[in-house]
């Protein structure tokens, strides 16, 4: 919950700052490369753990397709309910 | 973009075989690290749209729409899947309720049974490497909301910025509370389904 907060604290710090135009120019401009890279190291570091911890391994082995087939039926089903429910309640704007 | 991003993280799993175990309390601080300069950065990106406060306003019901078409989508996904594959129905409801938290799902789910609690993890890591690579797509051909559905809890961090490149500010925003709303779900729902 604590890293939840934290999360969320940065995220309104770096909006708020960015809101009021008190970012550095030069920081603002690299702001998408910077967000590349983050991810790029995050997803390596996540690749990592998932190398590292043996028992996911030996799973992947045993379980694995069933674990693909839970995650394509919530992926399925999350996408398809968001559908219906934007069709009936919800209000399309999505204009860039 | 996405051919990179899976090999990110192939890449990572490749190295972290090779690397010793003791490393793993290390990656923890990484994450952390990361995530948070992410966030920050996210932020800033979020903020240099000046409409951002009139977009919140307009989210208005979405705010919890999304979650709970997520959420409810998840759970009848996974446990129709659980009923093919034979799995009882408060098994596969707690699989469903990790909404792709892997590390905090399967540790809730370890003291209940250590297969499920693999199986948890697993479907969740797949889960969010799917979303990796369906977002895009999602956005593309679908729509930029139902671009968020596939990430669950993690659409307010480690996807946050593939959707927010995918979509526009406005569905990054509505992404990050809708992360933020299932997150919250995660620890109430999963031994909700487990224990009585």
């Amino acid at each position: 919950m604590s890293s939840i907060l934290l999360y969320l604290g940065l995220l309104i710090v770096g909006g708020f700052l960015s809101y009021k135009g008190w970012i550095h120019k030069n920081l603002s401009a690299k702001i998408d490369k910077l967000q590349l890279a983050c991810l790029f190291a995050l997803l390596f570091v996540m690749g990592m753990r998932i190398g590292m911890n043996d028992r996911v391994l030996e799973a992947f082995a045993q379980i694995g397709l069933h674990a693909v087939l839970y995650a394509i039926f919530t992926v399925a089903g999350s996408v398809f309910m968001v559908h219906i429910l934007l069709k009936f309640f919800g209000k399309r704007k999505e204009a860039n | 973009m996405t051919i990179k991003i899976i090999l990110a993280v192939i890449i990572g799993g490749v190295v972290g075989f090779f690397v010793p175990d003791s490393f793993y309390a290390a990656t923890d601080v990484l994450l952390t690290i990361g995530l948070c300069l992410l966030l920050f950065f996210v932020g800033i990106d979020i903020g240099k749209n000046k409409n951002v406060m009139r977009d919140i306003k307009r989210s208005g019901r979405l705010f919890f729409l999304i979650p709970l078409g997520v959420a409810v989508g998840s759970l009848l996904g996974a446990i129709g899947v659980g009923f093919l594959l034979g799995y009882p129905i408060n098994e596969s409801g707690a699989i469903g309720s990790g909404m792709g938290w892997y590390t905090l799902s399967s540790i809730i789910i370890a003291p209940y049974s250590s297969e499920l609690s693999v199986l948890a993890f697993l479907t969740n890591v797949v889960r969010e490497v799917f979303a990796i690579a369906l977002i895009p797509i999602i956005a593309k051909h679908i729509g930029f909301i139902e671009a968020i559905a596939p990430s669950g809890a993690t659409a307010m961090d480690t996807t946050l910025p593939i959707i927010s490149r995918n979509t526009n500010g406005e569905t990054a925003i509505l992404s990050f509370s809708t992360g933020l709303i299932l997150s919250t779900m995660v620890p109430i729902l999963v031994p909700l389904f487990l224990f009585k």
